[in-house]
């Protein structure tokens, strides 16, 4: 009987402090937050906007040197040594959500083309095929086809 | 922004207004009402802009008219309302005073950690996550920017498929909207919406349980999801797997809530968001075929009087939803990454592959155990919980029921991966965290149901 209420009475007190556990989870999440706020602070007193909101504006220069929709070419990296699949996904799929509706394709065949970075810009500076309209920082310029 | 807020809030007023006209089970509470109207209205209001820019509208007729639309329809409910006598309020069940603090104050506590890091997510990543800028607000940017020439149709275009463009189009519909009233692209609008949802989806698993279980199991049901890293973590990225996690329970709950006030109105709703969570992901389609059997079986199973009642209501309005989501794969004949790049001797070289059963396995149990924490997730606690606490003999029917869902939802989800054509371990890595989160408020739903008795 005895031993049947010390189990009762244990589960009883198991059950009380089984949600006090929540700060084992819980903990994760602060961690993580902590790390969020420091940069949040770091923003603000650089008076600096978030870094894909500065990206985003820096990408949104190219929409006056580009064709309202359709397809536009896109170069990015040295092919002697490719940048890895992350990163050139990164700049790929934000350059394309920041000219949207526009289609980026990974290739030179379009009458516009987007270079990505000073090796693409090197390489269709070379091609005579191509004419430079833009050069709009962040490593960005604009050509058109010619030929 | 004042415009912008105006066209969020209009259709959740409005179907505030219709939830409590059709609520004939008795009144039920503000809040869970709100939640309801929350999911359900910003819902609707995403597929009837789909089903304008479609129509070829500009964005300031389909302005116009969505206004015209949401005040008649809430006007109409309004009108209709009080010219019905009130119905009984519906009490929930009484909890012990000192209990029912702590539950209140572990849920606050940890509602506040969760705040200040969505905060701190929205305020670093006003973009949202990865998948949010190359697929949900890429779609959403699309459908905005490409309304007035029909540039919008290049969302579906295979030049983007690393956009997965067969994904349906809700919630990117639902931020083009936003930005349509705002009059510009504002990043408000998807924070907007993912607090939202996410707010909705605590207030629904919170009031659901109360009223089945009472008000500390309610707040203790809260505390859970609220606690749970991948919650936390997903909640503010702007991603469509906490609306999906919400239309998942809301259908759950609704179903509840209809067995045991005998509500058609809640049949109805619960049919909706069903069919809103196939709008939402392609996961949906799984969890709507599985509710929809689940639900009819139960009713053929055990109902007295009119059993198919509920079923009819439910599918009365979520099969329009399914036709019109069946249509509109159909229209622009996409295929998806998983399904059409397989044979069936691919998927069955796979299936019977020993080692990634392993790995698909051996992945959901770390999943389900850790859930993003470093030690120990919040499904572990929620089991000690429920074996300290012991559960309840005989099972109810509408648990019995959920918990069936799940299992079946979670065994197809367990089958995708084994069958994925994608590396498996790349495959689990960037996605089954928040598979698993889908089902996540669900799940504790259902084991604060299980549970005797709450403290």
């Amino acid at each position: 009987m005895h031993l049947l209420e010390g189990l009762r009475s244990l589960r009883r007190i198991l059950a009380g402090l089984a949600p006090l556990l929540l700060v084992l989870p819980a903990w994760t999440s602060v961690s993580d937050t902590r790390i969020n706020l420091n940069r949040v602070n770091r923003l603000k007193t650089a008076g600096r906007v978030a870094p894909d909101t500065g990206q985003d504006l820096e990408y949104r220069e190219l929409l006056r040197h580009l064709p309202p929709r359709g397809r536009v070419g896109f170069l990015f990296g040295d092919p002697a040594a490719p940048p890895s699949a992350a990163q050139a996904g990164r700049r790929h799929f934000f350059l394309n959500y920041s000219l949207a509706p526009r289609l980026l394709v990974a290739s030179a065949d379009e009458p516009t083309v987007i270079a990505g970075d000073a090796h693409a810009r090197g390489r269709l500076l070379g091609d005579g095929r191509f004419e430079l309209v833009a050069d709009v920082g962040g490593g960005l310029s604009v050509f058109r086809r010619t030929k | 922004m004042m415009l912008a807020a105006a066209g969020v809030l209009l259709p959740i007023a409005s179907m505030f207004c219709v939830v409590g006209l059709v609520q004939d089970g008795g009144r039920w509470p503000r809040l869970w009402r709100c939640a309801v109207a929350a999911g359900v209205g910003s819902g609707l209001a995403a597929l009837l802009w789909g089903a304008m820019l479609a129509a070829g509208l500009s964005s300031g007729v389909a302005v116009t008219l969505d206004a015209i639309i949401w005040t008649t329809v809430g006007a109409a409910a309004l009108f209709t309302r009080v010219r019905r006598p009130a119905g009984r309020s519906v009490e929930m069940t009484p909890s012990r005073t000192v209990s029912t603090f702590l539950a209140l104050a572990l849920f606050l506590a940890v509602a506040a950690i969760a705040a200040t890091a969505f905060y701190g997510q929205a305020s670093v990543f006003p973009h949202g996550n990865w998948d949010a800028w190359a697929i949900w607000n890429l779609k959403a940017r699309f459908l905005a920017r490409g309304a007035a020439d029909g540039a919008w149709r290049e969302v579906f275009s295979p030049v983007i498929g690393w956009s997965h463009p067969d994904y349906p189009l809700l919630l990117p519909w639902l931020v083009a909207r936003g930005w349509a009233y705002a009059g510009r692209e504002t990043v408000a609008v998807p924070i907007a919406y993912s607090a939202l949802f996410s707010v909705a989806l605590v207030a629904i698993l919170t009031v659901s349980v109360a009223r089945l279980q009472g008000v500390t199991a309610g707040l203790l049901a809260g505390a859970f999801l609220l606690a749970a890293p991948a919650f936390v973590t997903y909640a503010p990225v702007q991603c469509a797997d906490v609306p999906l996690a919400f239309f998942y329970l809301l259908t759950i709950a609704l179903a509840a809530e209809a067995e045991r006030s005998r509500s058609g109105g809640a049949w109805l709703l619960a049919g909706a968001a069903a069919g809103l969570a196939m709008w939402t992901k392609n996961e949906g389609a799984a969890f709507w075929l599985i509710s929809a059997g689940a639900l009819g079986t139960a009713a053929l199973r055990g109902g007295t009087g009119r059993p198919l009642r509920g079923p009819a209501l439910f599918l009365t309005v979520s099969l329009p939803l399914v036709a019109a989501l069946i249509a509109f794969k159909t229209s622009i004949g996409l295929s998806n990454d998983v399904v059409n790049t397989t044979t069936a001797g691919m998927l069955w070289a796979r299936l019977a592959d020993t080692d990634r059963v392993v790995l698909v396995l051996s992945a959901i149990g770390r999943e389900l155990w850790f859930g993003g924490a470093e030690w120990v997730g919040v499904l572990p606690v929620l089991g000690l919980y429920l074996l300290a606490q012991g559960w309840t003999r005989p099972i109810e029917a509408v648990v019995a029921r959920a918990g069936v869902i799940v299992v079946l939802t979670l065994a197809v989800y367990t089958a995708v991966y084994l069958a994925t054509p994608h590396d498996l371990a790349w495959h689990l890595r960037t996605s089954l965290d928040r598979v698993i989160l889908q089902l996540l408020p669900t799940v504790i739903w259902l084991g604060c149901l299980l549970t005797r008795d709450a403290l």
